[in-house]
């Protein structure tokens, strides 16, 4: 996104519309931080510009990656297509009735960096790979951070994208439900080392009714998870069993 | 995406912000199951009165509402989203869905216990559960307060903690209104899962 300081008249319109606070009122203009800018396109939708001097410029790689993650509206390109072709995730538990990918016995971890309110660079998310990647840890084939890893193995992202910036992106995992233990004391070490936050979700297969597998290690590890949750109900069909 | 997962507040005011979510699956039934997303809206548009936001990420915006629930029964739909306020209102609205039956994956994103209670009451079987397990790193950047509660409302981050705080100083100086404000806010929200009654209730405690 630019602001043309030509025709700026310093209105203010565009700076509160800011995800991550990179508009700012200058001297008797608004500026921008292009280094701070994720590229969501809010500004552009809500501010209500009188001179047009906001401005989307053409985007090429890598700086678009920001708004592949960050803008959910944009579709991403059918080469780098990994997941949904929009956004920064996938169905997850959504619709785990009917695709099976979380099963019995299997845990799924969601780490979304960057939220909430704070955004990321892909230097911070490369940190948490590197230190899940120690682990035995499955990580999700069809996600959009698929596109931007150059070593699997080793966890490392392409050189060029790590100084981009994004409102979020999610790393997808599976493990065993016995791994959990192990994985998230590694999951709190990398949350010290990024100058960043991520919201961290599990995924669970539940037991017959609404019992969950996971209840008796929560309660050996102290870990109470918020109150509030996401619940597949099991209405879709054909279910996928076991 | 984990989208409506990370909603914060306490259980009091969560006891206010239930989301309804159906999807037809990428890999199983995508195809074919327009006929069948556009019957599920015509089972939602009978608690019409009872909604406190909805959409299917199509959103229309020229301005006006985001979304028309009647325009909503004819379009494309992958997806579903339906924000409630009343327990009760949403457990009707499930259990006319279980029983017709249409077989698209539907997930409950809220409080826990009673959404288990809910399930109970009506004879479903939970299948995977998706927890959150809080904010971890450097928290002290996060926004704040009901800045967060509200911010959170929307699952990608679009509603700028920037905007909320403008809003509450509006409201403050007699600009707009509360409920005003939290339209507005709910205008940042492509998906229709802002709850704007919380959102009216959470901006009101900042400004009194």
């Amino acid at each position: 996104m630019i602001i043309d300081q030509e025709t700026c008249i310093g209105c203010g319109e565009c700076v509160f519309t800011c995800t991550v606070a990179a508009i700012r009122h200058g001297d008797d203009k608004a500026v921008i931080d292009r280094g701070l800018c994720v590229e969501c396109g809010n500004c552009l939708r809500i501010a209500d510009c009188p001179t047009g001097a906001l401005r989307q410029d053409e985007l090429t790689w890598p700086r678009i990656v920001r708004k592949y993650f960050s803008d959910n509206r944009q579709p991403w390109p059918e080469e780098l297509r990994f997941s949904t072709g929009y956004g920064r995730g996938t169905d997850e538990c959504k619709t785990n009735d009917r695709s099976g990918r979380f099963r019995r016995g299997q845990v799924g971890v969601m780490i979304e960096v960057g939220r909430p309110g704070v955004s990321t660079s892909f230097r911070d998310v490369e940190k948490i790979l590197q230190a899940l990647i120690k682990a035995d840890i499955e990580f999700e084939e069809k996600t959009p951070l698929t596109a931007l890893i150059k070593d699997k193995g080793k966890g490392l992202l392409r050189d060029e994208i790590r100084d981009e910036r994004v409102l979020s992106c999610i790393i997808e995992a599976k493990i065993g439900t016995e791994d959990l233990e192990k994985i998230l004391p590694m999951i709190r070490k990398a949350a010290a080392e990024i100058d960043t936050v991520f919201s961290l979700g599990l995924v669970t297969r539940l037991e017959e009714g609404p019992r969950s597998p996971l209840d008796p290690l929560f309660a050996k590890l102290g870990i109470e998870p918020r109150p509030n949750a996401k619940i597949n109900l099991g209405l879709g069909r054909p279910i996928f069993e076991p | 995406m984990t989208h409506t997962l990370h909603r914060q507040g306490s259980v009091e005011d969560l006891r206010e912000d239930y989301v309804l979510l159906l999807r037809t699956s990428r890999f199983v039934n995508h195809e074919g199951s327009e006929r069948t997303m556009q019957r599920i809206w015509e089972v939602i548009s009978h608690y019409r009165d009872d909604l406190v936001n909805f959409g299917n990420h199509y959103p229309d915006w020229g301005g006006g509402e985001l979304y028309d629930l009647d325009a909503l029964q004819k379009a494309k739909s992958r997806i579903i989203h339906v924000v409630f306020r009343d327990r009760e209102k949403i457990k009707a609205c499930l259990k006319e869905i279980k029983e017709k039956d249409f077989g698209i994956s539907t997930v409950v994103s809220g409080l826990c216990g009673e959404t288990e209670k809910i399930c109970a009451e009506i004879g479903i079987t939970p299948h995977t559960v998706n927890y959150s397990l809080g904010i971890h790193g450097n928290t002290r950047r996060v926004p704040q307060g009901e800045v967060l509660e509200i911010h959170t409302l929307c699952g990608h981050a679009m509603v700028a903690a920037g905007l909320i705080n403008h809003m509450a100083e509006q409201i403050r100086k007699g600009k707009t209104t509360c409920r005003e404000a939290a339209k507005r806010l709910s205008r940042m929200c492509d998906c229709g899962i802002f709850n704007t009654y919380r959102a009216e209730k959470l901006l009101r405690k900042m400004t009194v």
